[in-house]
C-alpha cells in the first residue's frame, strides 16, 4: 500500500500543452476580430492614446491586444491546470489502485491490480530534460477511459516515482516472478535492470530503413509523376487553344512534342534521389525511433524499451498477450527478414500505438528468439496440400482479368501509335508485377494449428502471418461459393479477442477439408 | 446431432419483408430509371438508352422478384444450425455460404431479440456475443428462441464452474510443487 500521492509538478504544463493548439487559434482568432474592430473606431483611438500618452500605430495595438488576450487566457489555463495536479492523486489500497481528482466535480477510479493489462513508462524529450516519466497504466476495458481513446490513467512522475509505483503494480498483481523482492513496507524498490534477450544494433537501423521505406518511395515516384504529367498537360493546353482537332490526333502531337525518352529518364533520376533521400531519412528515423531496443522476459511479463528521444518502456503481461502478427514487405520476404508486434490487451487500442517485439529480426531466427520471450508462441508452419483450385483463384484468375484489362487498354492505344509503345511496355510491366504478386499470395496462403496456437497466413508483396493463441479464438468461418465449393476450396475466417472490437485473420482459397480439424482445435 | 432448420414461418416472413423492400425501395427507383431513358425524352433519345432503361429496371424486377419467389426455399434449405454440447455451428447464404463455428466457452452472453416484422410471425433472433464478434441465429419460433438461449446460457455457466474449477486444480498442483 501507499499513500495518496500528486503527480510531478511538471504534470501542469503537459497538461497545458494539450490545450495549446486550441487557445492559440481560438483566442488569437477572437482577440484578432476584437482587436481590428477597436483600432477602426477613432474614439477608441484617440481615447488610448489619450490615457496612455503613447502614440502607436494600429497594428502595434492590435498586436498588444492580441499577445494580451492569449497571455491572459494561458495564465488562465494554467491556473485551472494547477488546481487539477493539486486535486489530482493517485494512491494504493490493499487490492486497488485508487485515482481520484477533482475537487467539485470529484471523479474516483478504482482498478483491482490483477485487472491491469499493461504499465507503460514513456519520456519524451520534455520528460527527459525534467527528469520525470509518463506512466500509462491500462485495463483493456473499453470505456471508462481518463480520456476518450487514451489509457485509463495517464500521468506523469519524477523517474523513480513511475519506477517504484510500476514495480509496486507489478509486485501487487503478481505479474513479477519477484514480487516479494521488490515489495518492502509501504514503499516498493527500485527494480532491477531486466537480463536483456534482444538489443538492436545499427545495422539493424539501415536493414530496417532499406526495407521499409516503400511507401516513400511511392510517394516520391508519384510527385515526380504527378509533375511530368502537368507538364505534359500544358502541351496539351497550348494545343487545344490552338487547334480544335478530335482528341486522339492532338493527344498524339501533344506526346510527340515532349521527348518520351527524356521523361523516362527525368523520372528514372528523380526516382533514385528520392528513393536514396526517403532510404536516408528511413534510416535515421528508425535508429532515432528504436534507438537501443530492448526486449527482455521477466516471470509472466515481456519488457521491452526503445527510443532515443522519446523512450518507450513498456512491459506486457504474456497472459494478455492473445497473438502476434509477423509483417513482411517484399524486400523483407527477399532478404528473409520480418517485423513482429504483440496483440496484446489494453495495449495497442491507442492511436498509432503498437506494441512492437521486434522491429526487424531474421526469419530464421524468429522461432529461436520466441522460444526465450514467449515459447508459447513457437511453431513451424506446416504447409497443408494446396488444392489445385487454389492456383486457379489464386493465379489464373487475377491473370485472365488483369490481362483482358490491359489488353484492351493496349488495343485502345494501338490507334494512336506515338504512345502504344509505352502503354504497351508499361502493360507488361504491370502484368507481370500482377502475376507475381499473386504468385507470391499463393505461395504465402497457409494454414495451421497445435494445441496451443492457430496460424494464419496471407499476403502477397505484404506478407502477414497471424499467430494467435488457441484460446483467444473466438470463433471460426469457412466463406465459400457455390462454384468454390464445388472444388472444395474457402476463405478461412479466424476471429480472435483483440484490444479493439472484431478482429479477424483471413486465409483465402484454401481446402476446405481443414475446416472440421481447425473448429475441433479451438473447442476445449 | 444433426443441424436444425430455422422455423418454417421464416419463408413467409423473407417474402412478407422483401415486399416491403419493393414497395419502399424498387418501384421508385424503377419508376425513375424509366421516366429518364424512356418517358421524358419523347421517343427522341437513342435505342441504346431505352434497352439500357429496360435492362436496368427489368434485372431490378427480377431481382426482386428472384429475392421474393424463389430464394426463400432455398435460404430455408441453406440456413441452418447445430447446438452441440461443446460448439454452435451457424450455416448460411445462398450463392456465397458461410459456416461458423463458436465454441461454447468463448460465448459471453447471449439474448433473444425481435424485430417489428418478426412480431407477427411470432419470430426471433438469437444473437451470440463472443469477445470477438456478434453472430445470430435468425428466423427461429420465439419460444424455441428463448428455450436456446436459456439452454446456452447454462451450458456457458457450466461451462465457466469447469474452467474454474480446472484452473483452481492447476493453482494447487503448482503450489504443491512448490
Amino acid at each position: 500500500m501507499f499513500e495518496k500521492r500528486r503527480c510531478h509538478f511538471t504534470y501542469i504544463f503537459e497538461m497545458f500543452a494539450r490545450f495549446i493548439y486550441v487557445i492559440v487559434v481560438v483566442v488569437s482568432t477572437i482577440a484578432f476580430n476584437i482587436a481590428s474592430n477597436l483600432v477602426s473606431d477613432e474614439d477608441f483611438m484617440s481615447q488610448f492614446r489619450e490615457i496612455s500618452g503613447v502614440v502607436m500605430s494600429s497594428g502595434a495595438i492590435m498586436a498588444l491586444i492580441v499577445i494580451g488576450a492569449l497571455v491572459l487566457v494561458s495564465l488562465l489555463i494554467l491556473l485551472l491546470c494547477a488546481f487539477v495536479w493539486r486535486y489530482t492523486f493517485i494512491s494504493a489500497e490493499e487490492n486497488t489502485l485508487i485515482y481520484e481528482s477533482g475537487k467539485f466535480i470529484k471523479r474516483r477510479v478504482a482498478i483491482p491490480f490483477e485487472k491491469i493489462n499493461t504499465i507503460d513508462m514513456g519520456r519524451n524529450i520534455f520528460e527527459r530534460m525534467v527528469g520525470t516519466c509518463r506512466l500509462k497504466i491500462d485495463t483493456g476495458a473499453y470505456s471508462n477511459r481518463q480520456e476518450k481513446n487514451n489509457a485509463e490513467l495517464d500521468l506523469v512522475f519524477s523517474l523513480k516515482e513511475a519506477e517504484q509505483i510500476r514495480s509496486f503494480i507489478l509486485s501487487r498483481a503478481e505479474l513479477d516472478s519477484r514480487a516479494e523482492d521488490a515489495e518492502t513496507g509501504k514503499t516498493a524498490v527500485a527494480p532491477k535492470e531486466p537480463d536483456w534477450i534482444i538489443k538492436a544494433g545499427m545495422g539493424d537501423f539501415v536493414l530496417y530503413g532499406l526495407t521499409s521505406s516503400s511507401v516513400w518511395k511511392l510517394f516520391w515516384a508519384l510527385v515526380a509523376g504527378v509533375f511530368f504529367v502537368v507538364e505534359i498537360a500544358q502541351g496539351f493546353m497550348e494545343l487545344a487553344i490552338d487547334y480544335i482537332a478530335p482528341y486522339a490526333e492532338w493527344t498524339a502531337e501533344a506526346l510527340s512534342r515532349t521527348n518520351i525518352a527524356l521523361i523516362i529518364l527525368g523520372l528514372l533520376i528523380i526516382y533514385l534521389i528520392s528513393a536514396l533521400v526517403s532510404d536516408v531519412w528511413t534510416v535515421i528515423w528508425a535508429a532515432v525511433r528504436f534507438y537501443d531496443f530492448r526486449v527482455a522476459r521477466e516471470g509472466r511479463n515481456v519488457i521491452v524499451r526503445y527510443g532515443l528521444i522519446t523512450v518507450k518502456n513498456y512491459t506486457l503481461q504474456v497472459r494478455n498477450i492473445h497473438a502476434l502478427i509477423i509483417r513482411q514487405n517484399v524486400f523483407q520476404q527477399i532478404l528473409g527478414r520480418c517485423s513482429v508486434e504483440a496483440v496484446c490487451m489494453g495495449f495497442g487500442d491507442e492511436k498509432s500505438e503498437t506494441a512492437l517485439l521486434f522491429p526487424i529480426i531474421k526469419t530464421g531466427d524468429l522461432n529461436r528468439l520466441l522460444s526465450v520471450i514467449l515459447p508459447e508462441y513457437v511453431t513451424e508452419m506446416n504447409v497443408r496440400p494446396k488444392n489445385r483450385a487454389g492456383i486457379y483463384y489464386h493465379i489464373v484468375k487475377p491473370a485472365i482479368i488483369w490481362g483482358a484489362i490491359f489488353a484492351g487498354t493496349c488495343f485502345g492505344c494501338s490507334f494512336v501509335p506515338e504512345i502504344s509503345p509505352l502503354v504497351n511496355a508499361l502493360a507488361i510491366l504491370l502484368f507481370i508485377a500482377v502475376i507475381a504478386g499473386r504468385v507470391l499470395s499463393y505461395r504465402n496462403t497457409m494454414l495451421d494449428w497445435n494445441d496451443s496456437v492457430v496460424s494464419v497466413q496471407s499476403g502477397g508483396f505484404k506478407k502477414t502471418a497471424y499467430r494467435i493463441r488457441t484460446d483467444a479464438v473466438q470463433e471460426v468461418q469457412l466463406k465459400t461459393n457455390v462454384i468454390k465449393k464445388r472444388f472444395g476450396i474457402g476463405s478461412y475466417y479466424v476471429h480472435y479477442h483483440g484490444p479493439t472490437f472484431n478482429n479477424t485473420s483471413v486465409s483465402g482459397n484454401i481446402s476446405d477439408k481443414f475446416f472440421a480439424g481447425l473448429a475441433e482445435s479451438i473447442e476445449d | 446431432m444433426e443441424f436444425q432448420r430455422v422455423d418454417k414461418k421464416a419463408k413467409t416472413k423473407w417474402r412478407f419483408s422483401r415486399i416491403m423492400a419493393l414497395i419502399l425501395l424498387v418501384i421508385p427507383i424503377a419508376a425513375v430509371v424509366v421516366f429518364m431513358f424512356y418517358v421524358s425524352d419523347d421517343g427522341r433519345s437513342g435505342d441504346i438508352f431505352r434497352i439500357m432503361g429496360w435492362i436496368t429496371g427489368g434485372a431490378i424486377v427480377l431481382f426482386q422478384v428472384l429475392s421474393i419467389i424463389l430464394y426463400p426455399p432455398i435460404e430455408y434449405i441453406q440456413w441452418a444450425y447445430l447446438i452441440a454440447p461443446d460448439r454452435i455451428e451457424i450455416k448460411k447464404g445462398i450463392f456465397y455460404r458461410t459456416h461458423t463455428v463458436i465454441p461454447i466457452s468463448r460465448i459471453q452472453h447471449v439474448a433473444v431479440t425481435q424485430g417489428v416484422l418478426q412480431r407477427p410471425f411470432k419470430l426471433s433472433t438469437v444473437q451470440i456475443h463472443t469477445a470477438g464478434d456478434v453472430m445470430e441465429i435468425q428466423e427461429l419460433n420465439t419460444e424455441v428462441a428463448e428455450e436456446i438461449c436459456s439452454k446456452l446460457q447454462k451450458r456457458v455457466n457450466v461451462k465457466v464452474e469447469q474452467k474454474k474449477n480446472m484452473e483452481a486444480q492447476t493453482g494447487q498442483e503448482a503450489e504443491s510443487e512448490v
